[in-house]
């Protein structure tokens, strides 16, 4: 075990307890850890009531997502030695409910990628459940990259319009309704265009584009709120100018 | 939830005029109003009396001058309400909103009848 | 009991770090060209008017104090510009015809636009002045 040490400055909150405080820990410093691991030193070796969510460790689940000295990020993709000498400070992700110390309020945000259908949509699903829809390798490479999404709500903390309006879809849902929308095998693009072009949905974005600086997987949420807007208004005028065609 | 929005209509007016934005406005500052007064004389010479006038002579000039002029000024007063917005001013969004294109089409429509008179 | 804690971001969330304020330039660089934009109405305005009262206004506008004006209106102007041609290539499709535009590209394309668009109006503008 090193010598050396650094000092987290950790977000506490328990309900019953008052008020949020910061809570300071020395924990030993190693080349090789992550913020999520010396987290984990914390719990186990100094304070078992320190609570922050946390599974696979290695950047797939999204669960580890917190503020690192104000920036949202994956704890366990964020090198200690990168904030040498520290403090550290570990907050839970902002404009999300706070439930407890490090634990956000995530339901807002499932109702809301529940809203944009994040499924294949087919007409004719009833018909053939065991029909192949194949696809080129251009028609996957139109949605690939807003594919790469691992729900890790970086990029809602990053976000100045969640902070503002609380029923703003945001950037990983609207990413996700772009990914199933440009997937050639989908039918559900008029349906999830219900909800995406109204005010709540791509229209409050101002393209401050901070979404895409932190999201840990190159997903570009903001580009894809960018290019829903550009169908979006192509769209507002076709209706316009042809009021009497029929859309289911 | 509220319906399909009615923003594609600014928002798409706006684009537009960021276009023009970005490659007009720098070029009309430094061409009316840095290049004259930092005396050189080609650019001095345009904006006497009878230069400005030579300059808006063609109407197709005037027509021209006119709609980028609109476009531009619905750009920048678009941004300017979603800022406002987006600093949380303690104003109505409809107010703030007939604010911003109210000045827009004032700006418009001042232009073209100063265009007219010429 | 539940009682979640509120850690929205509020009004000031430009303030946090660089690349908000960038934005917030970006966003505030519309003051500026608005700004520009009814200066050079005014100007319309005098030159359908006599010469004397447009000459008044335009010898204000050339001003010293109201060129430092241009000067930052102008640098407000590129930020705009710039962040604009920047961001163009993430905010349209992907793909043009099953085929990705290198962004790169689309970026070089505008600036390409830019110089000359500006060359042809200082073109015009010169030559109405030397004739
Ligand atoms: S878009 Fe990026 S930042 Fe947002 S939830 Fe998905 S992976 Fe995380
Ligand atoms: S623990 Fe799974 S992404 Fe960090």
């Amino acid at each position: 075990m090193s010598d050396t040490t650094i000092q987290l400055e950790v977000f506490r909150y328990r309900p019953d307890n008052g008020g949020p405080t910061f809570q300071s820990y020395e924990v030993p410093y190693h080349d090789d850890w992550v913020v999520l691991d010396a987290l984990n030193y914390v719990k186990n070796y100094i304070d078992g009531s320190l609570s922050f969510r946390w599974s696979c460790r290695m950047g797939v689940c999204g669960s580890c997502g917190m503020q690192v000295n104000g920036e949202p990020a994956l704890t366990c993709a964020a090198f200690v030695r990168d904030h040498m000498p520290g403090p550290i400070r570990v907050e839970p992700l902002v404009n999300f409910p706070v439930e407890r110390d490090l634990v956000v309020d995530i339901n807002g945000f499932m109702e809301k990628l529940d809203h944009v259908k994040p499924y294949l949509v087919r007409d004719d699903e009833a018909d053939d459940l065991s029909a192949e829809y194949l696809q080129t390798p251009t028609q996957l490479d139109r949605y690939k990259q807003f594919s790469m999404c691992i729900n890790c709500m970086l990029c809602y903390a990053a976000c100045p319009v969640i902070g503002r309006v609380d029923e703003f879809i945001g950037p990983a849902a609207l990413a996700l309704a772009q990914r199933y929308n440009l997937d050639s095998r989908d039918q559900g693009k008029n349906m999830r265009q219900d909800v995406i072009f109204q005010n709540e949905g791509i229209w409050e974005c101002t393209f401050v584009g901070e979404c895409s600086e932190v999201c840990p997987k190159h997903v570009d949420p903001a580009g894809a709120i960018q290019q829903a807007k550009l169908e979006g208004a192509v769209d507002y005028y076709k209706r316009l100018l042809t009021p009497w065609a029929r859309r289911s | 939830m509220s319906g399909r929005s009615h923003e594609p209509l600014f928002w798409s007016l706006f684009v537009v005029g960021s276009v023009l934005a970005a490659v007009i406005v720098p070029a009309l500052i430094l061409v009316t109003s840095v290049f004259g007064p930092f005396g050189w004389r080609w650019f001095a010479d345009a904006f006497t009396h009878d230069g400005i006038r030579d300059l808006l002579q063609h109407s197709i000039v005037r027509l021209a001058i006119g709609a980028v002029i609109a476009l531009i000024a619905v750009h920048a007063c678009h941004r300017l309400r979603h800022l406002a917005i987006d600093l949380h001013a303690p104003l109505p969004a409809g107010l703030i909103g007939v604010l911003a294109y109210g000045s827009a089409a004032a700006v418009a429509v001042l232009t073209a009848i100063f265009l007219a008179l010429v | 009991m539940n009682r979640p804690l509120d850690r929205r971001l509020g009004w000031t969330w430009w303030t946090r770090n660089g690349s908000y304020f960038r934005i917030f330039l970006r966003e505030a660089t519309s003051a500026f060209i608005l700004a520009e934009v009814v200066l050079f109405m005014l100007l319309l305005h005098k030159a359908g008017q006599d010469a004397e009262t447009y000459l008044a206004y335009r010898d204000f506008l050339w001003h010293p104090l109201m060129v430092v004006f241009h000067l930052v209106a102008l640098a407000f102007a590129l930020w705009h510009t710039i962040s604009f041609f920047l961001i163009a290539p993430n905010a349209l499709p992907g793909q043009v015809a099953g085929r990705r535009i290198p962004a790169a590209f689309i970026i070089g394309q505008q600036f390409a636009g830019l110089a000359a668009v500006t060359l042809l109006l200082f073109l015009w503008v010169a030559w109405v002045g030397a004739t």
